[in-house]
């Protein structure tokens, strides 16, 4: 690569590192809730406590979606989808970092709610 | 070269591409977070070093559209979540060919085009911005995955241009 090419990906990474972490340390450290959407109407399913140890199933087009909430911690479990895509988003937040769980096939959204 | 040899190759190359599309989405899941390889844009980058811009829009769209087909998923939002990620990043490496540029900064950027694709049709798709999060963490992988691919590339590019 030549340098200027460098300078560019640098540039690049810098801007993402800086963005992940003003939204992730300054802006919001820790989350309570948790909210279940639909993505076609965007329609609230669910509000989950994340303390609160549970597991929820919904009925979606392709048969049940799983949310498990577990020490703290959440994610998308037995899904009945082609593509299994939510369950390999894997536990939020992971490394500190909330990102939405996404189910594209089953139109479900799974994001933190800042207070 | 001529023209059903031409022809013949673009058919060769998204045969490969699909093929390596569906073998990626059964066999290697995403790491975390929805990162993945981006196997098939190694077969986007050989076609560019062989042919020009033409040839790999019809690569791609190829790729897309059979590659969804198969899947089951044509014409829903998967496929237009996709078919968004594959064409922003095929307009990525032919501005890159046009500049010039070397051929690992090439596949990195279209690496994060891809992803930048994706997460633009989510958003407007469904009216949901804070998806955004997403694009940092998956253009940081990117720049990784991406300087994979285009090694693997690169390496390809040496053996199919002696035939």
């Amino acid at each position: 690569m030549k340098k200027k090419e460098i300078i560019i990906i640098g540039i690049i990474a810098l801007l993402a590192v800086f963005y992940l972490a003003y939204n992730f340390l300054i802006k919001n450290q820790a989350h309570t809730y948790a909210e279940v959407k639909d993505l076609e109407s965007g329609e609230v399913l669910l509000r989950f406590d994340v303390n609160e140890d549970a597991y929820y199933e919904f009925e979606v087009p392709n048969g049940f979606f799983h949310v498990e909430v577990k020490d703290g911690h959440y994610h998308a479990t037995d899904v009945d989808c082609p593509n299994q895509d939510c369950v390999n988003f894997g536990w939020m937040p992971s490394l500190g970092v909330y990102t939405p769980i996404i189910c594209i096939p089953n139109g479900i959204m799974v994001e933190v709610v800042d207070e | 070269m001529n023209k059903t040899r031409k022809i013949s190759y673009i058919a060769l190359l998204s045969a490969l591409a699909i093929v390596i599309n569906l073998f990626e989405s059964a066999f290697i899941p995403p790491i975390q977070f929805g990162i993945r390889f981006g196997l098939a844009n190694i077969i986007s980058l050989i076609t560019i070093e062989l042919f020009s811009y033409r040839e790999l829009f019809f690569v791609a769209l190829i790729r897309v559209t059979i590659g969804s087909l198969l899947r089951g998923v044509i014409f829903g939002s998967a496929f237009m979540i996709s078919f968004s990620g594959v064409l922003l990043s095929t307009l990525a490496i032919s501005l890159c060919h046009k500049l010039k540029t070397s051929f690992i900064f090439m596949s990195i950027i279209s690496a994060i085009a891809h992803s930048l694709g994706q997460v633009l049709v989510v958003i407007f798709l469904y009216d949901q911005v804070n998806v955004f999060v997403l694009f940092p963490i998956l253009a940081l992988s990117s720049i990784a995955t991406g300087v994979l691919t285009g090694l693997i590339a690169k390496e390809c590019i040496k053996r199919v241009k002696r035939v």
